[in-house]
């Protein structure tokens, strides 16, 4: 008999499997993610009652199968539900947003609390609060903090030309790199986006501060599209597949 | 030893059945192989005629029997019984909720199908859907009321809230089915007192 593990964890998605099972992908707090069999889960409302929806905080019970990826579900306990995000379709695009995303840039079984930390304070912050491109964008510079993938926004990532001694030079950033390039340099890439001094500006002081920093000062378009579309490129190389929830926020949330 | 070709055939189609395992599906093979002739000739013709004999509803999306030979398939026999309330529409995710919901008793009006749920995360968005058809049946007819009574999951809700946002400036009143059910709920599996209840503490969004 294997035993049994317990962890705090986030639903991250369900899907049905056969007639009453669903397969289950949540982000732990002690064993990374993991994707289970919750057999019987259409049904079940003892063992798995209201806890296996998206964004839901469980308690989870698995063991790990000998063969096979599976892990086995026990059961999932409701601990938080933030009913609050599934109120508007502008707080379910940025939740979705959050979730898909942290699911893609994770890889299966690496354990890291800090990364599932960011998710429920990021999923907290949603319930409690009005979303907004700079929590957006921050939680996103942090996410790939933690996950190894920070951008380089100080100097070309190419020839190391240090952006302060050239404030007025138009920059560039390519995911590939993992950085901007200065202007020569992006000549040398097929696929870069242009990056304006204000939005590397912008995206440099969000990635030092923390997300919950209030600052509302809002920005003007051009900048705010620049930097949209060079994270959402940069997580989606990282991901290796498109983010499906990324027209929604277009769509539905006010970015 | 290996099946004769005949069985393994059938052992393969039937273990493609949903819940269906390959033990379960050569038991339910030897049981036909065995079993009485006619028996075995009656499901094999309504297999046979199932899709041939039912087809969506062109009015609201819900199963009907194709007895017109005409060409245009015909509606449903809710949609063609003009002793229902005319005013209301209650739309549900798939064609199996509309028979829940049916078996409830607790409805008198008419349905709509949207085959499905707007989701984020798998990409779904509202063109997806039949919700198209439903807008044009409302700028087209007389109902005062919609009742959203998809499942009470994220996409369920995510799908209601858009229903609630485009139906509204039609002044339609779009009202949601109580929370008698759970989140993570599936009305086909839903008890019908407690699909009832919700049914009868629906609520304006
Ligand atoms: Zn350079
Ligand atoms: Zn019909």
């Amino acid at each position: 008999m294997r035993a049994c593990l317990a962890t705090p964890a986030i639903v991250l998605r369900a899907k049905p499997y056969g007639e009453s099972d669903r397969i289950v992908s949540f982000l732990t707090e002690m064993h990374g993610k993991i994707t289970g069999i919750a057999k019987g889960a259409k049904r079940s409302r003892k063992r798995f009652v209201n806890s296996l929806e998206p964004f839901s905080l469980v308690n989870l019970r698995f063991y790990e199968r000998p063969q096979g990826d599976l892990v086995f579900i026990l059961s999932s306990d409701l601990l938080f539900s933030f009913p609050k995000l599934v109120t508007s379709l502008d707080r379910i695009s940025f939740a979705s947003y959050l979730v898909e995303i942290t699911d893609g840039l994770v890889g299966e079984g690496q354990e890291d609390r800090l990364v599932f930390q960011h998710l429920k304070n990021g999923l907290r912050y949603l319930n409690e609060t009005d979303a907004s491109l700079r929590f957006l964008t921050s939680f996103e510079l942090k996410l790939l903090n933690l996950v190894g993938y920070q951008p380089v926004l100080d100097r070309c990532k190419r020839c190391a030309k240090d952006r302060r001694d050239h404030p007025s030079s138009r920059w560039h950033f390519s995911p590939r790199d993992g950085g901007i390039l200065c202007e020569p340099c992006s000549r040398l890439r097929k696929e870069t986006l242009p990056l304006g001094a204000a939005a590397v500006e912008v995206l440099t002081d969000l990635q030092a501060k923390d997300s919950s920093t209030p600052a509302r000062r809002s920005l003007p378009s051009s900048v705010v599209s620049e930097i949209r579309s060079v994270v959402m490129r940069f997580i989606q190389y990282h991901m290796e597949r498109e983010i499906k929830s990324a027209p929604f926020l277009y769509r539905f949330a006010s970015i | 030893m290996t099946y004769p070709a005949p069985l393994a055939r059938l052992i393969q189609e039937l273990s493609k059945l949903p819940g269906i395992g390959e033990k379960s599906a050569a038991r339910l093979a030897f049981h036909l192989l065995k079993g009485n002739l006619d028996d075995v000739a009656s499901l094999a013709d309504s297999i046979g005629k199932l899709r041939e004999q039912i087809g969506l509803c062109p009015q609201c999306f819900g199963f009907s029997e194709l007895v017109a030979q005409n060409g245009d398939p015909p509606l449903c026999s809710v949609c063609r019984n003009l002793q229902r309330e005319q005013d209301k529409i209650c739309v549900v995710e798939e064609p199996g909720d509309l028979i829940a919901v049916e078996k409830s008793q607790e409805f008198k009006g008419l349905y709509h199908v949207l085959h499905g749920t707007i989701s984020p995360l798998d990409g779904i968005g509202p063109d997806a859907l039949r919700i198209k058809e439903l807008l044009e049946r409302l700028r087209h007819g007389s109902i005062r009321e919609v009742i959203v009574a998809t499942n009470p999951t994220m996409d369920g809700e995510a799908t209601a809230l858009y229903l609630s946002k485009v139906i509204k400036p039609l002044g339609v009143v779009v009202t949601r089915i109580a929370r008698g059910m759970p989140m993570g709920g599936d009305l086909e599996y839903i008890d019908v007192v407690t699909l009832g209840k919700a049914l009868e503490g629906r609520r304006e969004i």
